[in-house]
């Protein structure tokens, strides 16, 4: 069932669902949702229908980085449309994208960790 | 290390003393955590092997950073939540607990344990972890560390009231134990153990309070003043708690400065920053 939170809207089970009663509104809980993507919680945790795309290293960097996607970069695809799951060649999922004409626009990625640390 | 730790110290550890001393001389080494709910140990070995890593095996899932080209904290395995640095000895209190069914992690940022002791639940069961601050580290580490049965409340642990099968009680502390890694360490004075103690003691009744009948506390911190280790656990005894051998050897000190604490206060584990941060952990079962 969905909750929301103070950082945003969650994903819990029943057994949570008793705790949050008993307490009230939590920080956070179980599993991130955003509003109209996937979270990057979600990506590694469930199996998504979404087709993915794999990068090179240069993709992976410059996606981690926040950055899009060129052409150039994809290795191989499932789509050319939509929303990708897009993963490096080791298959590690690095988020979130969606093609654009000729780039994949970054939607998330796992390099936000990174960033808010720094941040 | 000032004047008034040093004395501390001599007359804690006596000869071995010198031990420390020379220890504090050395850089302080880096450990990581696998993240099992993420990836193998072997498997994660093998990777940052490919990346110029060159890791030692510390424990079940644990490896001492050798040398490595890249910092831990930027590579790819570390932002998919393969790992988490995190020393040896903070990995600990974790396995020491157990948990499992109701659990709950007190002061809990910024999170290196809270996403351990839900690894160590196959996030089954339910983790509340609470804290007065730091909320964003412990939301992203969890996070990152994907771990799905974990509430978060930005709470003083005092506020709640419940009851619980397990309880992690990491208390706030001086963090002498971290003295080969922070500055700050060495202008510790007995006003700041003694404020610090005061808050432990408290924090260890409600612990026991909030725990049920046959219930387990593990008690820790990372501190080495007796004041903020052995005499709370003294505390808890007194409180009806019993205490249990943690597993990683008995090494607590039952007669600091003069005091005579309860003989089984032994069984409590006394890590000194020797090989790694400084730590203390005990076990407590509610009788």
């Amino acid at each position: 069932m969905k909750i929301k939170c103070e950082a945003g809207e969650f994903e819990i089970n029943e057994d949570m669902k008793k705790i949050i009663d008993k307490f009230g509104t939590p920080f956070a809980a179980g599993i991130f949702l955003k509003q109209k993507n996937p979270s990057i919680q979600e990506i590694m945790m469930k199996k998504l229908d979404i087709p993915k795309i794999i990068v090179n290293k240069m993709g992976e960097k410059n996606f981690i980085y926040g950055k899009d996607i060129l052409n150039e970069s994809i290795i191989k695809k499932e789509t050319d449309s939509g929303k990708v799951i897009v993963c490096n060649e080791k298959g590690d999922k690095l988020g979130i994208g969606e093609f654009e004409e000729d780039i994949v626009k970054n939607l998330a990625d796992i390099g936000i960790y990174l960033r808010k640390e720094k941040s | 290390m000032n004047e008034f730790l040093t004395e501390r110290y001599k007359e804690l550890l006596g000869k071995d003393f010198r031990i420390l001393e020379r220890d504090m001389e050395k850089p302080c080494p880096r450990y990581i955590r696998v993240n099992t709910l993420r990836i193998g140990e072997r498997e994660l070995k093998k990777r940052l092997e490919e990346k110029e890593y060159v890791l030692r095996k510390k424990m079940n899932n644990c490896f001492r950073i050798i040398s490595s080209r890249i910092s831990p904290g930027a590579t790819i395995e570390h932002l998919s939540g393969y790992y988490m640095v995190q020393d040896w000895t903070s990995l600990l209190p974790p396995l020491c607990l157990e948990p499992e069914g109701l659990v709950w992690d007190m002061c809990a940022s910024p999170g290196g344990k809270t996403s351990h002791l839900s690894e160590l639940m196959r996030n089954k069961g339910v983790l509340l972890a609470t804290d007065k601050g730091r909320m964003r580290a412990l939301f992203y580490n969890t996070m990152r560390m994907c771990c799905s049965n974990v509430i978060i409340y930005k709470r003083d642990a005092k506020s709640i009231d419940f009851e619980f099968d397990k309880i992690l009680l990491d208390a706030p502390c001086t963090g002498t134990g971290m003295i080969r890694k922070t500055k700050h360490v060495s202008d510790i004075s007995q006003g700041e153990i003694d404020y610090l103690s005061n808050i432990q003691k408290k924090l260890i009744e409600k612990a026991i309070s909030s725990l049920k009948e046959g219930g387990t506390l593990v008690y820790s911190t990372c501190s080495m003043e007796p004041e903020e280790n052995e005499m709370i656990v003294q505390h808890a005894l007194n409180n009806g708690m019993k205490i249990e051998e943690t597993g990683f050897g008995n090494t607590g000190i039952v007669d600091p400065f003069g005091y005579e604490l309860d003989k089984d206060i032994k069984k409590t584990t006394r890590i000194w920053p020797n090989e790694s941060t400084g730590f203390f952990v005990a076990k407590l079962v509610k009788k």
